[in-house]
């Protein structure tokens, strides 16, 4: 009986290299020593004797008789295709390139699908297109007439932008003191959550166009079109109070002085217009963009 | 035909390997001929079930036939096989559906709990063996088979396979004195486990 535990847990975390004979020397006599003297470990070192020779004779399982005939069967029908990709070899350069191509039309195809709702909305509204649309019509218009006549291209008319400013009454002013006034109050948060909503949509707005555009409507716009044998191609509204925002209209080049003057009976034309239609130019397309001022 | 066979049994490992990589897929044959007994066993001992065995070590054929055409020649062939072999099966010891058919079968057998390898197949044992022996040697499986990924392959490379340290460690990946002391720590614990067997 051996009293010494610590030594026996000693001996038996040994016993396993003890068995291999992977021990040094002294290690090797002090473990065989201690198994004279100790039966509990000469038990375990017995036991594990015994489970390594069964381990060693355990039975072997053997593959099935099919089992060539299914793995052919499986390489024939799993990777026919990738022998075939094998086969052709492209080269590791070629294949970089066409992962990182596949990799950034994955992202653009991302993004077209999860871009935020910011951009969407910017994406849909027309100011933009129709500032893209400036671009490229001034790009046009800075063309020498020469190489606008070897265009094969039917020319589209010069596009010509103003802004037609109202005399307006803001029938709403923003006020410092005025949010202050109105807590002090007491307002409700329905009060609070309305006017907040107005705001925002005067935010929203161009700076300029600080109050409500009524003093225009779509029948004059109409009569003006007429009076100048023209056609309204396009007209936009605010969102706000249905007044015309901005709109599109194709006349005769000639009658251009004449819209011009139309215009200036309605309000002011706070942009002049930066160049007449050139002579030879049979239609000329002008794009009004209403304001109304401040008082 | 035959001819071409009978020659392909007598040449080594390598020999064939690069007749493979010259466009001889019959020389895939042969190594598949010569190691499916081996890989079918080493897969059936770290899993536990011999068909899940066949599947995998057809897996490992499949992987072998796919990187055989790069293999570089840095490691023997019966190293480089056994190390798909054993990583093939952890990772499908690992695998979800792995876990859960096991979970099925110890719940459809309660007498069977604590015991997995009870509900290997073993009609595929040698005939010739003892029902004491055969009896002996699933409850040892079992045994085995609870250890955990990293005890189980080593004591299986080391005292079923009989692998040399140097070669264990290959296949592993783990450096000759871990290999020695987590052999060492998965004998002790099996040797508590088949306290009353041995």
């Amino acid at each position: 009986m051996c009293y010494n535990k610590m030594r026996c847990a000693k001996i038996r975390r040994n016993l396993s290299a003890y068995i291999e004979k992977e021990l040094d020397a002294d290690t090797t006599n002090m473990v065989a020593q201690h198994l004279l003297s100790c039966n509990a470990c000469k038990d375990a070192f017995n036991a594990l004797h015994r489970l390594l020779q069964e381990l060693s004779v355990m039975e072997k399982v053997k593959a099935p008789d099919d089992f060539m005939d299914s793995l052919q069967a499986r390489i024939k029908k799993d990777y026919l295709f990738g022998r075939l990709a094998r086969s052709l070899r492209v080269p590791s350069g070629i294949k970089v390139l066409l992962q990182l191509g596949a990799g950034v039309a994955m992202a653009g195809l991302l993004f077209f699908i999860v871009r935020p709702p910011e951009i969407k909305r910017i994406a849909q509204s027309d100011p933009v297109g129709i500032q893209v649309e400036r671009e490229s019509n001034a790009v046009k218009s800075a063309l020498p007439a020469k190489s606008s006549a070897v265009d094969e291209k039917p020319e589209s008319p010069p596009l010509i932008e103003l802004a037609l400013l109202l005399p307006g009454q803001l029938t709403e002013r923003r006020d410092v003191f005025q949010p202050f006034m109105e807590s002090e109050a007491g307002l409700t948060k329905k009060d609070l959550k309305s006017r907040k909503q107005k705001a925002t949509s005067m935010e929203s707005d161009t700076p300029a166009a600080l109050g409500r555009a009524a003093a225009l409507s779509t029948s004059d716009i109409n009569k003006i079109v007429r009076k100048i044998k023209g056609r309204l191609v396009k007209i936009e509204y605010n969102s706000r109070n249905n007044s015309p925002k901005i709109f599109t209209v194709e006349m005769p080049a000639h009658e251009y002085e004449n819209f011009l003057r139309a215009l200036q009976g309605i309000g002011k034309l706070s942009r002049p217009p930066a160049f007449s239609p050139a002579p030879e130019s049979k239609l000329a397309e002008v794009r009004v963009r209403v304001l109304v001022q401040v008082p | 035909m035959v001819n071409n066979r009978s020659r392909r049994s007598s040449i080594s490992d390598a020999e064939l390997i690069k007749e493979f990589q010259g466009g001889a897929e019959g020389a895939f044959d042969e190594l598949v001929i010569r190691y499916k007994d081996r890989i079918v066993n080493l897969c059936y001992r770290l899993l536990g079930d011999y068909q899940d065995a066949c599947d995998t070590a057809q897996d490992v054929f499949i992987k072998v036939f796919e990187a055989l055409i790069k293999f570089k020649f840095q490691s023997s062939f019966y190293t480089w096989i056994y190390r798909i072999a054993v990583n093939t099966c952890l990772n499908r010891i690992k695998s979800l559906e792995f876990r859960f058919k096991k979970m099925i079968k110890r719940v459809g057998n309660p007498e069977i709990r604590g015991n997995p390898s009870l509900s290997c197949s073993d009609e595929f044992l040698s005939p010739a063996a003892s029902l004491e022996s055969k009896e002996r040697s699933i409850i040892i499986s079992g045994a085995i088979d609870s250890l955990s990924g990293l005890k189980k392959t080593v004591v299986v490379l080391r005292d079923i396979e009989g692998l040399a340290y140097n070669e264990i460690s290959e296949i592993t990946g783990l450096k000759p004195g871990t290999v020695k002391s987590k052999l060492a720590r998965a004998r002790a614990g099996l040797r508590k486990k088949l306290k009353n067997v041995l």
